[in-house]
């Protein structure tokens, strides 16, 4: 499994302990993120701070995990968001068709034509910084391509046989859709969760290093590299660092979602390395 | 071809209208009393202040009346004026724009330059050194932010080696040479993103053209292993990847913000966050049409140009 799959390995593994960092974040590390000392401002890597300090003299380590602890949640919750409106809106364009979808299809259409950054930054800007808004603002910018994804998914099985011998039983509508179209999109489900988690990051810490994102005094990994740029010449390591556990937390969830495509779907693995 | 063009064209119209109600839309749902949303706390202290922009708001009419009007003066160019300086929207928008076409478009032709040859190369050999070190560029222009990517590019280029400018501007009619050098590392940290998912395209475009037997024939007249890939393979490999390009413009848009703000360039993007910071509502609301419309009318020159490539998508 792990020779076979490296790429789905090696996202793990690093999501492991990311997450796993996150968790456990009290017993790791005792500094508070928020705690300034400035008797020990921009410190090199130390027994004491393994990561240096910060120009407030703040732990760099605690900061980076506690920033994980927030990145995550706002990754997952979004990923959550995005699935259920996605799979809805999808679900519905294409099994009822005619002016519903329609009008689904247009909408989703025009926020396509919005970078997926300045949707989010917009939706941000209009409802104010949260952490809330920060996640309905990446939910609502990932949506409109899942959406389109899932409605094309539906109308390619609408025509198999075993959904009309179901139509032609006259099951329910929301059976079918529970317990025939959704088995049946199970791993394209998987495979957009693990990717969406990982646009969530990028977008997430794209909002917070135009300080656009989650306010301060939260530490988050984009606002942290936000101030760290300000001191890059005398004290790179604090944009190093966030700049390489966003990179790291986005790969992770990358090669999950390729990997697990790998997994659920070898034919497309045919198809892509010939 | 002019039945493609005229069916582009109205559905490019459409796509503007939408964008223009869902800009509006999103604009109007600027939470409680937009005048207080917009000026911040201190509003309290300016009662002119206040009583001008609900003036200019229009506040007490309803939104679809506002949407018509504001609509109806968006068209001829009129966005409003800006709330903190005394300036029209349109101008402030239009003074920041070449910076960012420039960025885009640069970022695009570096982009395609260096995914040509690399996902050729790494097509010819499939499975080869070429072709590992691809998948592995790519995986990682993907999953890196740009701003990372940028510091890291500033940091090692403009600190470290002292070979490129790190800040400062000159446009490229005063200066072409000086904005060059000054592009340069903008518009490789925003073809990152691109460069290696234009290569994989290109690659899997290529191996599959290679297999065609106008190819084995081209072979098989003897002809040399360059012009068999050049004239004959390549072409037909790089019609498809249009389209590819077509679908990244919006996401090259809104790395452009990115990518701006890092290198502090004067661009759209650096105006859309600095208004956003200045709570500059007509200003937001210009930037973000703008951009949206740029992206539209971006996509539709390439749909045009695939068109006039491709004789195949005119006719269905």
């Amino acid at each position: 499994m792990v020779t076979a799959y490296p790429q789905l390995f090696i996202g793990a593994a690093v999501l492991v302990v990311l997450a796993g960092a996150a968790v456990l974040a009290p017993a790791i590390t005792r500094f508070d993120p928020a705690a300034t000392d400035f008797s020990a401002v921009r410190q090199a890597p130390s027994a004491l701070h393994p990561f240096g300090t910060d120009q407030l003299g703040r732990d760099m380590l605690s900061r980076a995990i506690y920033g994980g602890r927030l990145s995550l949640t706002v990754a997952v919750s979004t990923v959550a968001l995005t699935l259920i409106c996605g799979a809805t809106l999808g679900f519905v364009s294409g099994s009822r068709r005619g002016w519903v979808d329609n009008l689904i299809m247009r909408v989703m259409d025009g926020m396509l034509a919005f970078p997926g950054l300045i949707l989010a930054l917009t939706i941000a800007f209009v409802l104010g910084p949260s952490v809330t808004t920060v996640i309905i603002a990446l939910a609502v910018a990932r949506t409109p391509p899942l959406t389109r994804l899932i409605r094309g998914q539906i109308l390619a099985l609408a025509n198999r046989d075993f959904i009309q011998a179901a139509v032609a039983v006259g099951a329910p509508p929301l059976r079918i859709a529970t317990h025939h179209y959704l088995p049946n999109l199970v791993s394209l489900l998987v495979v957009q969760a693990s990717l969406s988690a990982g646009t969530a990051i990028l977008t997430e810490s794209s909002l917070s290093f135009l300080g656009l994102g989650l306010p301060p005094p939260a530490p988050s990994w984009g606002g942290m590299l936000r101030e760290g740029y300000l001191y890059l010449e005398i004290h790179p390591l604090q944009s190093f660092i966030p700049g390489a556990l966003i990179f790291a937390g986005v790969l992770a969830f990358n090669f999950i979602g390729d990997g697990a495509r790998d997994v659920l779907d070898p034919a497309e693995r045919w198809r892509r390395t010939p | 071809m002019l039945r493609y063009v005229v069916r582009r064209l109205l559905l490019a119209v459409v796509l503007l209208f939408v964008v223009s109600l869902v800009t509006f839309s999103l604009m109007s749902l600027v939470i409680g009393d937009p005048v207080y949303a917009i000026l911040g706390p201190e509003a309290s202290a300016d009662q002119f202040t206040i009583e001008r922009l609900r003036q200019e708001l229009q506040l007490d009419r309803p939104l679809p009346v506002r949407y018509v009007d504001w609509l109806g003066h968006a068209v001829t160019g009129d966005l409003g004026r800006s709330f903190r300086q005394p300036i029209p929207v349109r101008d402030a928008v239009l003074a920041r724009l070449p910076v960012t076409l420039e960025l885009t478009a640069l970022a695009i032709v570096l982009a395609i330059a260096i995914a040509v040859p690399l996902g050729t190369l790494a097509a010819l050999r499939a499975g080869g050194p070429v072709d590992v070190a691809l998948s592995a560029v790519a995986a990682f222009n993907l999953s890196i932010p740009n701003f990372f990517l940028g510091i890291l590019l500033i940091y090692v280029f403009a600190l470290r080696l002292g070979w490129l400018p790190s800040a400062g501007f000159v446009t490229a009619t005063s200066d072409p040479f000086g904005n060059l050098k000054l592009m340069l590392l903008p518009s490789l940290t925003l073809a990152a993103a691109y460069e290696g998912g234009f290569a994989r395209y290109v690659r899997s475009c290529m191996v599959e053209v290679l297999g065609e037997d106008y190819v084995r024939t081209a072979r098989a007249k003897g002809l040399g292993r360059v012009v068999v890939v050049g004239r004959h393979a390549l072409r037909n490999a790089l019609i498809p990847l249009v389209t590819v390009i077509s679908l990244e413009i919006a996401g090259l848009f809104g790395g452009a913000v990115v990518t701006e703000t890092v290198f502090s360039l004067p661009g759209v993007g650096t105006l859309l966050t600095e208004s956003i910071l200045g709570r500059d509502l007509p200003i937001v609301q210009g930037a973000v049409l703008f951009i949206t419309a740029a992206v539209v009318l971006t996509n539709l020159a390439v749909d045009l140009l695939y068109g006039f490539l491709d004789p195949r998508i005119r006719v269905s």
